[in-house]
Formats: C-alpha cells, structure tokens, sequence
C-alpha cells in the first residue's frame, strides 16, 4: 500500500471542505482548519492493483492577503485545485497559490475542480476564464459536493496521475 | 615479401618477449592455471575466505547480507532433505533457548497474575472501581492509572517532509486504524507550532504534553520519531529514543531520501522500534507476596466452603454447653431441675427452686446463653439442707453478726449476745424455723445496749418505737405531749447519744390529735363540725338525727385525753328545718308551722296569697319532703286584696286649707278600718303616708297632718303603725295631694 500526500487548494468558500467531508474518512473536527489552518483527512483509491491512501491535507482557504502557511505543503505529491463556478476571483486566486505552491515545493501534478456544478445555472465564468484553466493542459473536473458528481473521479484522476506519472 | 618481413617481424618479437618475460609469463601462466581449474582455484580460495570474511564482516554487514540468501537457501534444503543433523546441531542452544522463553513467558504471566490478585482483594481495587464508576472509564483504564509509572503506548515514525506514517506501533492494536492521519496531523500540528512561534529560528518542538500523556519528538535530517507515553517515563528512555532514531536515520538514510510513499520498506525497523515499548509499574512500598494472597484466595474459599459446617458446630457446641448448664444447675443447692429441653432455639427449664439458691440467670454467661433464649418454671420451695435453714433464719430475723448459729444433728444452736429486742423476736420466732428438730439457744445472752439504756431511762409507752443510728437516737410512733418532754430531758442526761430525732412522734392529747380521734370515733354528718376548745372540750356545731346525737353524747367519753361534750350549738334536724323553713315562709302570726319526719306542716288561718307562695317555696327547703297545708284556713279578706284597696286611696286638699272636709273623714275612717284587717294578717304591717305639696303649702300641710294624725288615732292606728314622707315642689300647686300605700314589714325595710 502506498501513501500520498495531497494538498487541496483553493479560495475560501470555494468548497473544498465540503468536498472532502463527504467523500473521505474524517478523524478530525473542521475547527482544527479555523484554528492550525489545516485538517488531515484520507482517501483510499485503488490505482490497477495498488491500493493508495491519499493523505489529504485540507488547507485553510487562502483569503486575498492571508498566506497559506508553507510548511503544510512540503512533502506534498499532489495537489487538488478548488474554483467556485459561482465566483470567477476564485480562479484568479487558485492561480496566484499554485504560483506560490511552485516556488515554495516545485511542480506538482494537480487537477482542476470547478465547483458547485449543481449550481451551474448561476455560473460566471466566461470563455476566458474556463480557456485559461484548458491552456494549464492538467485535468478540469466539474464537481458538485452537494450531488457528488465527479469527487471520487477526481481523486481517483490525481492518483493514477500520481502513480503512472 | 612484406608478408614475409611481417611474419618474420613477429616471430622476432616473441623471441625477445620470450627472452625479457619467460619467467613472468610461465608464473602467469601457472595463475591462469589456476585460476581457470576450479580445483586448483577453490584449494586457493580455501585458503584465505576465513580471514576474508572475518576482515569484510569487520568493515560492514554487506557480507551478511549478501550470504543470507545462500544461508537460507542452504538451511531450507538441509532442513527438508535431513533435519537431522541440523536439529542436532541445534539442540545445545535450542534447549536452553525453549526454556528461557518459556520462563519468560511464565514470568509474564505470573506478573500479571500477582497485578490481578493484588488488585482485585484490596482495599485499593474497590476504591478504583468506585472511580472508575463514577468516571465512566474501564477499570482497566484506572487500575493503569494508578499502576503505570510509565508505558509507551505508541510510537510514530513519521517521514519529515511529507508527515507519511513510515512504522506505527501501538500497545492497542485498534489505535492502527488512524495511525496514517495521526501521523500526518502530528507533523501539521508541529509544523503550525514551529512556524508560529518559533519563527525562522532552528528551534525544533521536542515535547507535547496532555494531563499525564506526553509525547516525546525527536528529528532527524529525513524522519521524526514521536512517542506516546503515559506516566512520567525515565530519562533514559529518552536517551534510547535518540538512539534509535540515529540508527534508524543512518540505516534508512537512502530509501528516505527517495521516499515515494512506499512504507513497507522500512519493516525492518520493527525489531529497532519494538525496543522502545517499554512499560514500568509502580513499585509498591511493600511487595506483596502472592503466595499470600493466593492463601488469602484459599482461605476465602474454606471459610465459604465451611460455612455450613461450622454452623453445625455451632449447633453442636451449643447443645453441648446447655448440658453443661442443666447439669450446674442440678448440682446447686437449692434447686432441682425436673425438666429441661431445648424447641426451636429456645430452651425451657422447669424445677423447684429455694429462693436463697443461686440465680440460674447469673449462670448463663458462663454457658454463653442469651437470657432471652432461656425460659424458667421454677415453683418455691424450702430446701432443708442446713445452709439453706441457717441463711433463712439469718434472712428472716435479721441476725446481728454477734450472734452465732450452727445445726448439727438437727439441732439449731445459737449462741451469742445480743439486745433483748432480738431475743424476744427470736424466742416468739422459734417455733417457726422448719429443719430443725429442737433449737438450743443456752448460749444466748442479753446484752444490754445504749438503746436499752435508753429505754430504761426514758420508760417509753408501747406506742413508742426507738432505734439506734450511731449515736443517733430515732423516735418514731406516738405519746403524750408530757412524756415526749421528759424524754427529751432524760436525754440530755444521757452522753453518748450525741442526737436524736422525733419529728415523727405523734403527740397523741394535742387538740389536732384529739380533733382527729373525734372525728374517727363520732364519724359526724357533714352538717356536723366537731372542734376541740383548750380545755380539750368537744364542741359540735350544726344540726344531725337525734340519734346521732344520742350517740356522740356516749361516744365522745371513749375518745382519749377529751373532756367533755359541748352540745349546745347542735340543732336536731327537725329543728333545724323548722328553724329555717320560717324564716324563708314567713308565716303570718295567723299560722302555726312544725315540722315532723320530713313534713313541715302550716296551720292556723292564711290569705290565699300566703299560701300560694307556701306551697312555691316549702318543698325547697332541704330536708322537707312534704308540705301539710289541710289545717290551714282562708282568711276572707286576703292583706294583699286589703292593700290594693288602700294603695288605691287618695286625699286631694283645697290650697291653703288645712281643714278636713266630711268626706275626707270618712276615707279615712275606712282606711283605717282597711288597716286594723291588714294588721290582723300580717303584723308586720305599716301605713305609708306620703304626703306631695307645692311652694308656700308646707305650713298648712303640716296642719293638715295632724289633722289627719287624729283621725287615725281615733280609730285605733299608732305612730308605729304610720310611716310618713314629703314631698315639696317648687311650683305653685292647687292644695296637697296625700297618697296611702299598705306595706308588708319586709317591703318596709
């Protein structure tokens, strides 16, 4: 069995808390997000034969002037990417942390979740928008925590990335 | 040709290589022999691989690594084609080597026993589960609490940059579970605490502790190594930590530094990481043997084992000792038990017993019996034996200690001296003492007493009891006022009785001693009341039956120290009735009334008005029974029909005229005619003259009064009989007016 460290990114309020509380095992209460930034939970994906525990460090959502402290992603193999479909800044940021997150730990595999899919309705992301995250050639995952729509296919997506390379 | 030269150029060379090298060329060529003949090589082998592992083996374990697979392979083929041999081989270490793990084992196990027996007999074990009750933890939990000086209960080893699990080790296999995100959340946790507020600086956390939980970090280049410890470990294990982890960092260094999360690559540290599970317990200040408590354990087992039979011991001892105590008491003197048995826990004796004989209760505890258990039916009788004879006669007679008794051959010896009194008593006693045939009491002499003395002196009167208390003298009964004087001066005269006491002394002729022997001896009604006059003279007061009277007149002359009896105050009862009968009738001089067995009886002549209160007021009288009116006669002109008549007469004179006019007269002729009849009926009888006059009348109305005064005279009416009264006005009237009232002698007054 092998061990992966994750690190799931993003806006706050972009939903990636509740991506993780519903599709992962959950040891630890979400106060330890609002008071050490980050909440450890896990995954297990089967990758062919090989049965992979992601270790999903879920770090506090990065406001417009609020650091993310560094130390939590080092070590990290990969990183999931949260976007609310609802709110277009939410790119913008995601963007301005997979920069820091480079600089900090090097390049990482990682995949797009463009979040709040049942909300699509109410999306606002423009052609331009949605081209930049294409033009980044790494996978986009329409994901709704609500419905469940694409979560696990998105793990399951970052392992095989992880693994096969 | 250059072929040729070629050829010939060659052969030359060998010629000289020949020439330089033959030697060296035949050594190497001897070394290749060697070397390519497995037989020869192996021969040379043979010779050095000794020293060549031992000096390999020296410089690092690769040499053992890299024959184990041979060894392995070696051992298996061995073991699967002849064990034999190998497990001969082994036997010499495998023997001691069974034992030792067996010993182990059990060593283990006892301890944990001698934990188990400690705990669950004691005192302590009770109060940990009352906390573990109140709580709410296993007591398992609390008995470690209380038990541990320290345990490691889980080690972490944790790869530094990614917080991946590399070995978790838990004394609680159900703690692997979370093992991984404890991990990891273990390097966030330290991680937070190092970047806020330890800064850039290399400061590193190095402990966590939570109530008595502690968890010990310590960091190498590429891993972390975090303990979970309860209690408060030792130094040392600290120390074994660091250790460890520079052996486990050294060993690992590679595959951490490439680490791909791959985490069984590190199952070799296991042996390494179990080393540091340790546990220690508290020594107790004094070690328990087990042995003891397994005594302990047994002994709880016999007593509960035993219990049934130790209550039939129990009901056996008992039926034993109330043998015994049927069999003590038969043995008394004094008693004779005839029936003795034992129904439902409760026993019944039943006999005939002395009452000078022993308690049978005072025996029980002696037999460890409740005297509620034990029931008595003992009838009294009078046991013959000569103690019991000597100590009744001793009971009964009050026997002064100088006065010795014995019975030999059933005769009562007494001798002794001793006072009279006791003798008299013994000798009007004598005839009956029982058990004796015949009593011998020549010995027995008088002893004259300071009582005796006493009594000599003072001569008292038979009424008159005296004791001795010290020289204390007592005097109680009765006697004369005149004897208990002279005692009291004889006493003075007598020295060694320094005090003496006769409050209780009844002076037998006081006035109160005589009163109440009156009394007694004449038992008066209670409408008689005796007293006693100083010259101790019974006087009765009130009224009895002749017959008392009669009685008391002969009575009073036995009653001691009375002289005489003074009867004059005392009424017959017939007197006495008819005594108060008129003063509550007032009988007109016209009626006779007497009085005769309960009858007062009325004769003579009275008015109907009379007699209507008569007969009202006569059967109140206490002691009338009957009212005899039948010799009464009506009188015709009744006084109260004679004083409506005349309270009705009025005179009205003319003003200022003192003169009588013809019809005044003969008013007043009538009214006096009216009076003479009243007076006839009631003695007592008065004219009332009330005579009502304006301002300037009083002079002529007193004229007219005298007036009047002699017209009434005239016809037989005295100033007695005339009671007068004036009344003046302020204003002017027209003449007097003169009002005529008949009055009874009571109304008069």
């Amino acid at each position: 069995m092998l061990q992966k460290k994750i690190c799931i990114l993003g806006a706050a309020g972009a939903g990636k808390t509740s991506l993780t509380a519903q599709f992962v095992y959950s040891k630890f209460s979400e106060k330890y997000l609002s008071t050490m930034g980050v909440k450890i939970d896990r995954k297990k994906v089967v990758v062919g034969d090989t049965q992979v525990n992601l270790m999903i460090w879920d770090i506090h959502g990065e406001e417009k002037f609020k650091k993310i402290t560094s130390s939590y992603l080092r070590g990290a193999s990969g990183l999931v990417m949260v976007v609310d479909g609802t709110r277009p800044e939410t790119i913008t940021i995601a963007k301005e942390i997979l920069q820091r997150v480079e600089q900090d730990v090097g390049d990482l595999p990682y995949v797009w979740l463009l979040n709040k899919a049942d909300l699509v309705d109410e999306w606002s992301l423009s052609e331009r928008h949605l081209n930049d995250l294409k033009e980044m050639n790494k996978p986009i995952y329409h994901t709704s925590a609500k419905t469940g729509e694409h979560v696990e296919d998105s793990f399951l997506a970052l392992a095989e990335m992880l693994l096969l390379g | 040709m250059s072929l040729d030269k070629n050829h010939s150029d060659d052969s030359a060379l060998q010629k000289l290589r020949d020439i330089l090298f033959k030697q060296e060329a035949s050594r190497i060529s001897a070394i290749e022999e060697v070397h390519h003949d497995p037989a020869l090589y192996t021969e040379e082998v043979a010779k050095v691989i000794a020293e060549a592992i031992a000096l390999r083996s020296k410089e690092d374990k690769d040499l053992g690594k890299a024959m184990r697979p041979a060894i392995e392979d070696a051992l298996n083929i061995s073991i699967s084609e002849n064990p034999k041999p190998l497990s001969d081989a082994l036997f010499p270490v495998m023997g001691p080597a069974i034992r030792k793990a067996i010993q182990h084992a059990i060593a283990g196990m006892l301890q944990s026993l001698n934990k188990s027996l400690e705990y669950a007999f004691s005192v302590k074990s009770l109060k940990w589960r009352l906390e573990a009750a109140r709580t709410g933890k296993s007591f398992a939990e609390v008995l470690l609490l209380h038990t541990l000086k320290y345990r490691v209960e889980q080690i972490f080893w944790i790869h530094k940059e990614s917080g991946l699990l590399l070995k978790h080790l838990s004394f609680d296999p159900s703690l692997d579970e979370d093992a991984d995100v404890v991990s990891s959340m273990l390097t966030a946790v330290r991680d937070f605490i190092q970047d806020s507020f330890a800064g850039d600086g290399e400061q590193e956390v190095q402990s966590m502790r939570l109530g008595d939980l502690v968890i010990f970090v310590e960091q190498a280049p590429d891993s972390v190594l975090a303990m979970v410890c309860r209690g408060n470990p030792p130094l040392s294990l600290r120390e074994n930590m660091e250790q460890t982890l520079e052996n486990l960092q050294q060993e690992f260094h590679p595959v951490l530094n490439n680490f791909e999360g791959d985490a069984t690559l590190f199952d070799s540290a296991q042996e390494q990481l179990s080393s540091l599970m340790l546990v220690d317990y508290v020594n107790e200040e004094k070690k328990k043997s087990p042995v003891k408590l397994l005594v302990g354990v047994g002994l709880s087992l016999l007593i509960l084992l035993g219990y049934w039979g130790w209550g039939e011991i129990q009901d056996i001892q008992q039926q034993e000792r109330w043998h015994a105590y049927v069999k003590a008491l038969k043995s008394q003197d004094g008693i004779v038990v005839t029936d003795a048995k034992e129904e439902n826990g409760q026993y019944y004796i039943s006999g005939l017993r002395d009452g000078l004989s022993v308690d049978p209760v005072s025996m029980l505890s002696q037999f460890q019996f409740n005297k509620k258990n034990v029931h008595y039916d003992f009838q009294p009788y009078h046991a013959l034996q000569a103690d019991f004879v000597l100590k009744r006669i001793r009971q009964r007679l009050s026997t002064p200690e100088t006065v010795s008794m014995h019975i030999k051959d059933g005769v009562l010896y007494v001798s002794g001296k001793t006072s009279s009194d006791w003798i008299k008593t013994f000798h009007a006693m004598r005839y009956w003492i029982d058990g004796v045939h015949a009593i011998n009491d020549k010995g027995l002499h008088e002893r004259s007493s300071l009582l005796d003395r006493v009594k000599k002196i003072t001569q008292p009167p038979d009424s008159i009891m005296m004791t001795m208390q010290d020289s204390k003298l007592l005097i109680s009964g009765s006697s004369t006022a005149e004897w208990l004087q002279h005692a009291r001066n004889a006493l003075q005269g007598i020295k060694e009785v320094t005090a003496y006491d006769d409050k209780s002394v009844e002076i037998i002729d006081s006035l109160s001693a005589i009163l109440r022997r009156a009394n007694e001896a004449l038992n008066p009604p209670k409408t008689v009341r005796l007293y006693v006059t100083k010259t101790k003279r019974i006087v009765a007061k009130g009224y009895a039956s002749s017959s008392w009277i009669t009685q008391a007149k002969h009575g009073v002359k036995t009653i001691a120290y009375a002289r005489g009896f003074d009867d004059k105050k005392l009424q017959t009862i017939e007197q006495f009735v008819l005594q108060h009968a008129t003063k509550v009738l007032l009988p007109p001089s016209s009626v006779h009334l007497t009085f005769s067995k309960g009858t007062l009886i009325a004769s003579g002549q009275a008015d109907v008005a009379w007699m209507k209160m008569a007969k009202g007021k006569a059967l109140g009288i206490k002691g009338v029974e009957q009212f005899d009116v039948s010799n009464v006669q009506l009188s015709v002109s009744s006084w109260q029909t004679l004083k409506t008549v005349i309270d009705k007469t009025q005179l009205v004179s003319l003003a200022n005229s003192p003169t009588l006019q013809s019809e005044d007269k003969r008013i007043l002729q009538t009214l006096a005619s009216r009076y003479q009849k009243a007076l006839k009926l009631n003695p007592s009888s008065v004219l009332a003259i009330d005579f009502s006059y304006g301002s300037g009348e009083k002079l002529v109305t007193q004229l007219r009064y005298k007036k009047i005064s002699q017209v009434l005279a005239k016809y037989g009416l005295k100033e007695k009989h005339v009671r007068l009264s004036f009344h003046g006005h302020k204003q002017s009237t027209q003449g007097s007016h003169m009002t005529f009232t008949l009055l009874s002698d009571r109304e008069r007054s």
